[in-house]
């Protein structure tokens, strides 16, 4: 028996390919011959350990695919790279744009339009609020005398510009923000974070007046998709004392705020305001629409308003009412279904490492109105 | 745990060990952010927390392999049992020691475990060296044969060889070569 056809022999027998006779001869050999025994052995560890570290290998490749699709996962993909389409989405919204950067007033009449609005939903509560929005009409005629003035210098006709936040509640493109920021809008676009400029057009499907929610759905065609969104909603109201923070757009930048639920209902007490979480973070005019998040990355609220009258009593609506608003939602309409995450991949993160996730699910809502 | 995700879990074992790679990636996906949090709030970086995680997929992969295993836990608390010992052994290793462990999961004394880890590896590292020294066209011929079980006539017309009885010879050669620079290894390290 030469070598080559042992070594074949000792193969087939690992494998178990023998049979009858040549299984019987070669198991005679084996006892008798204590070389071959050996040489069995070794082959056997060779054979076994050579496809071993071929499985661990793969296993390996395998694993580092896995790894990269997930660190994909948490990066937004929403735009198609098509140059064109976003410069010429540029191109429509230029004028919008132009009469943006005249107008240097945006901050003070949002300030007044966002807050006003919360005012108008309350209009039946007590004394204090009635007192509060007198104050609110004051300031809002002295900035429309300087609206005025600032148009007789320059000529441009105004077109009102609101600026709030809204974050994303659903993968295939809905966001969800406060119906004050939308109520009298002409047109809607959200806009990203600074370090992927992004605007898409936006439409109102749905608005709770009540409750101050409106769900948006964006209608822009280079729209694709987000991606997986790593929040949830948290069941259950938030206890009193737990810390909370929210992340908006009152300026050009988001804002991170961090406070304390100090209250379970809004403003001191009166029937309507259990829908409400009174919160100790200091917001500003924008605030309004941006999500509200327990220490484990749960949503439990939308900010919605603030008390001015008093410092760090800002007011932001339960999540539990967003999800009655979505179950409404599907119920009446057969459009593209809500699709609210049932899990949160955020909840062992750092607070910066949820923050970066979470930002880029959170929009700056500009609304126009050109009536 | 409930009956649902019971089943849930069964499934996805059951997918593993029929190869299914995307079994294999949702148990991956699923389970890396708790180890992620274990590891970097124990000291480590999230580039350890790679790593050990997946040292402890490989354990749990091979485990599955077996036909005699039986898991008794969560997929989630092996992992988590698995991975967390070998942290405290890298610790150890690093010389960093750590007064207290912050844990976040329930764990298991898996200790046995990760021993078959380290077996493998040292043999896999002997593999890998011998199979680098051995280098190509047989190292590539062998894995065409055993592991991607291409036929001998595949393997004639991929390498170039003449018929298929060359490739053969060949690999009879490349086998013989492999054995000796295995088992030399072997040797020098365990002597």
């Amino acid at each position: 028996m030469d070598s080559e056809d042992k070594i074949s022999l000792i193969e087939q027998y690992i494998q178990g390919e023998l049979s009858g006779q040549v299984l019987f001869d070669f198991e005679i050999q084996l006892q008798l011959n204590a070389d071959l025994r050996n040489e069995v052995e070794e082959y056997r560890q060779l054979l076994t350990d050579f496809a071993g570290y071929h499985q661990r290998q793969s296993l390996k490749d395998s694993f580092a695919l896995f790894h990269e699709e997930m660190d994909q996962e948490q990066n937004l993909t929403v735009l198609k790279p098509s140059y064109n389409k976003s410069k010429s989405l540029l191109i429509r919204i230029l004028p919008a744009f132009a009469v943006a950067a005249t107008v240097a007033l945006i901050a003070a009449i949002t300030a007044i339009f966002t807050l006003g609005n919360v005012r108008s939903l309350e209009e039946q509560q007590s004394n204090y609020y009635l007192e509060l929005k007198k104050d609110l009409i004051e300031v809002k005629k002295a900035q429309n005398s300087l609206v005025q003035q600032n148009q007789k210098k320059t000529e441009v006709k105004p077109v009102k510009q609101y600026g709030a936040t809204a974050f994303v509640i659903s993968s295939n493109g809905y966001l969800v923000t406060n119906y004050h920021v939308v109520k009298k809008a002409d047109s809607i676009y959200i806009e990203g974070y600074p370090e992927a400029p992004m605007r898409l057009k936006v439409e109102v499907v749905y608005n709770d007046v009540l409750k101050d929610l409106s769900i948006l759905k964006i209608t822009d065609t280079s729209f694709i998709g987000f991606a997986e969104l790593p929040y949830t909603l948290r069941q259950g109201e938030a206890e009193l004392g737990e810390q909370v923070y929210t992340l908006a757009y009152p300026r050009m930048d988001m804002v991170y705020g961090e406070g304390s639920i100090s209250a379970k209902s809004g403003y001191r007490g009166s029937l309507m305001d259990t829908t409400l979480y009174q919160i100790s973070i200091p917001v500003n005019p924008g605030n309004s629409g941006g999500p509200l998040m327990d220490e484990r990355g749960y949503l439990v609220g939308i900010v919605a308003g603030k008390d001015t009258s008093k410092d760090g009593a800002t007011f932001a609506v339960k999540t539990h009412y967003l999800k009655t608003l979505v179950d409404n939602l599907a119920n009446t309409q057969n459009t593209d279904p809500i699709i609210l995450s049932n899990q949160n991949k955020i909840q062992y993160l750092s607070r910066p490492e949820q923050i970066k996730l979470l930002k880029k699910f959170v929009f700056m809502v500009k609304v126009y109105d050109g009536k | 745990m409930s009956q649902k995700e019971d089943n849930s879990e069964k499934a996805l074992i059951l997918g593993i060990q029929n190869g299914d790679n995307e079994s294999l990636k949702k148990v991956y996906k699923a389970n890396f952010p708790s180890i992620m949090h274990f590891i970097l709030s124990n000291n480590g970086s999230e580039q350890e927390a790679k790593d050990i995680y997946q040292d402890a997929m490989i354990v749990f992969y091979e485990k599955l392999q077996d036909k005699d295993f039986r898991l008794n836990c969560q997929i989630k608390t092996f992992l988590y049992s698995i991975s967390r010992r070998l942290w405290l052994k890298r610790l150890a290793e690093k010389n960093k020691y750590v007064s207290q462990i912050d844990d976040f999961e329930a764990f298991l004394p898996l200790d046995r475990f990760e021993i078959s880890l380290e077996e493998h590896d040292h043999k896999f590292e002997i593999m890998r060296q011998a199979l680098e020294k051995l280098g190509d066209p047989c190292k590539t011929v062998l894995k065409d044969f055993y592991i991607e079980k291409k036929s001998m006539q595949e393997i004639a017309q991929e390498m170039g060889y003449t018929n298929p009885e060359n490739a053969k010879n060949q690999k009879y050669k490349c086998l013989q070569r492999l054995k000796k620079l295995f088992f030399q290894h072997y040797k020098e390290t365990n002597s």
